[in-house]
């Protein structure tokens, strides 16, 4: 059995159809990078993972489990699937260590201080020790996403969901944030990441899935399905983003 | 211009403005948290609040105040809730708040970056700890200068009451103006206690939006055991 089964998902949003019938597995411990184009259907059907969306056909299933959407369900599936945003989406109200430290305290019910004590393990494991008192306006993009990193990490999910986390980054902050994904991946956490970073996907992810108006297009070992594109549709993709 | 009247009056003016303070505070603070559970029972129940949250709202801000007051006061008796005046005129004033102020709480969660909720969302926290934790102070900073505007409207509003006998500012003011034959004094003496009041909340709350809006690092409330 794998960690996540989706099994011809579909959804749409009222008459528009954005993942139509995709199947595909992902096994624990693996790194699968969907790539394609914007509005390919690769974020919702992140997005579906982690329950933000609903699906409207087909099935998803996490460790065995078919996700539903009762909140209690939707809390435990959210327990084992963490996410990070393209926007990092950090609490501009909090220090970086009490964003990391908030859900472990209010939604794992931990004391104060034992929750700090994960942010501040979390925050190491993303090379941010200096920086726990930081506010978010007073990080750089890439230490932000670190930090949305870290806030993820601290629930200890099975599996994190990164939709396009290098997206909004200077070119010069994207090496720190995929350095930090790249180690994640070595230490086995089982990852799905949506990215254009079609070298680090290469290097990084096991599998690669070439998503396509809705469809996944072409899936298999990251080396395969970069390095030799079968359709025609990926080989253009991987044109214009490469060149 | 004869002001012995106003002074040999003034105690009485005076309790009164302690009324209208009293009336106005209470009611508007129950009125804002009523509104504010109002905003987590959207989180969590999605239209099931927010329609007739909406209704009600259009329901008060199509209806002038004095309509709204003699509507509970009288109305309520009728179906045999007789209160005291002072109850009476929280009740009035908390009913009134809570429209405006929802809506105006309403205006500051659309201003809440959607981001920030999904963040929430994913970290599955509950309605309650997503008001908490992530929506309540980018919507109080986002919305403290027209609720303070807000509380000024009704506080003035509760010269209305007068009218339903409630004892307070104005209703002390008209006594004492035909007792006195000197109601010209009389009413800019209130006018002046009136503006005073104004003045002196809306300076209070310049500093609590000071406080609320100033650097989110300076004024940490998660340093003093909020968070």
């Amino acid at each position: 059995m794998s960690l996540i089964e989706i099994d011809h998902l579909s959804k749409s949003y009222g008459a528009h159809q954005v993942i139509k019938d995709v199947s595909l597995s992902v096994e624990a411990g693996e790194v699968l990078a969907v790539i394609g184009r914007s509005g390919s259907g690769k974020s919702t059907l992140l997005r579906c993972l982690n329950g933000l969306e609903q699906i409207n056909g087909g099935a998803l299933r996490i460790d065995g489990r078919a996700v539903t959407y009762d909140k209690r369900a939707l809390r435990q599936l959210r327990k084992r699937v963490a996410m990070v945003f393209q926007s990092y989406n950090l609490f501009p109200h909090m220090s970086a260590q009490d964003n990391v430290a908030l859900a472990p305290r209010i939604v794992g019910k931990l004391e104060r201080k034992a929750s700090l004590d994960i942010a501040h393990e979390m925050l190491g494991r993303v090379g941010l020790s200096d920086k726990h008192d930081a506010y978010p306006r007073d990080l750089s993009g890439g230490q932000q996403q670190r930090v949305a990193i870290a806030r993820a990490l601290a629930v200890r999910p099975e599996i994190l969901l990164l939709d396009e986390v290098t997206a909004a980054l200077d070119p010069e902050l994207v090496g720190e944030v995929l350095k930090v994904l790249g180690d994640l991946a070595s230490e086995g956490l089982t990852m799905v990441l949506v990215t254009h970073e079609i070298a680090f996907a290469r290097k990084a992810a096991s599998r690669v899935a070439f998503m396509h108006e809705g469809r996944v297009h072409e899936i298999g070992p990251a080396q395969d399905v970069i390095g030799n594109p079968q359709t025609p549709e990926l080989q253009r993709f991987l044109a214009s983003v490469i060149a | 211009m004869h002001f012995e009247a106003v002074w040999a009056g003034l105690p009485l003016l005076l309790s009164g403005a302690l009324k209208t303070i009293l009336y106005a505070v209470a009611g508007y603070a129950a009125g804002l948290a009523f509104a504010m559970l109002l905003i987590v029972g959207r989180l969590a129940y999605g239209s099931a609040i927010s329609r007739p949250t909406a209704v009600f709202v259009e329901i008060v801000r199509n209806t002038p105040f004095l309509v709204q007051a003699f509507f509970l006061y009288f109305g309520l008796a009728k179906l045999g809730f007789s209160m005291s005046p002072v109850v009476a005129a929280v009740i009035i004033v908390t009913f009134n708040s809570l429209a405006y102020t929802v809506e105006i709480l309403r205006s500051g969660l659309m201003g809440v970056p959607r981001g920030l909720i999904e963040a929430g969302e994913s970290m599955s926290f509950s309605a309650l700890q997503m008001f908490r934790y992530v929506i309540a102070r980018p919507m109080l900073r986002a919305t403290l200068p027209a609720l303070s505007g807000q509380f000024i409207i009704i506080m003035l509003n509760t010269s209305l009451l007068s009218a339903i006998a409630i004892p307070e500012l104005t209703y002390e003011a008209s006594n004492l103006a035909s007792s006195s034959f000197r109601p010209f004094e009389v009413y800019v003496a209130i006018a002046l206690i009136y503006f005073t009041i104004s003045a002196a909340f809306a300076g209070m709350f310049a500093l609590l939006t000071r406080a609320v809006t100033g650097d989110w690092a300076k004024v940490d409330l998660a340093r003093r055991g909020i968070l």
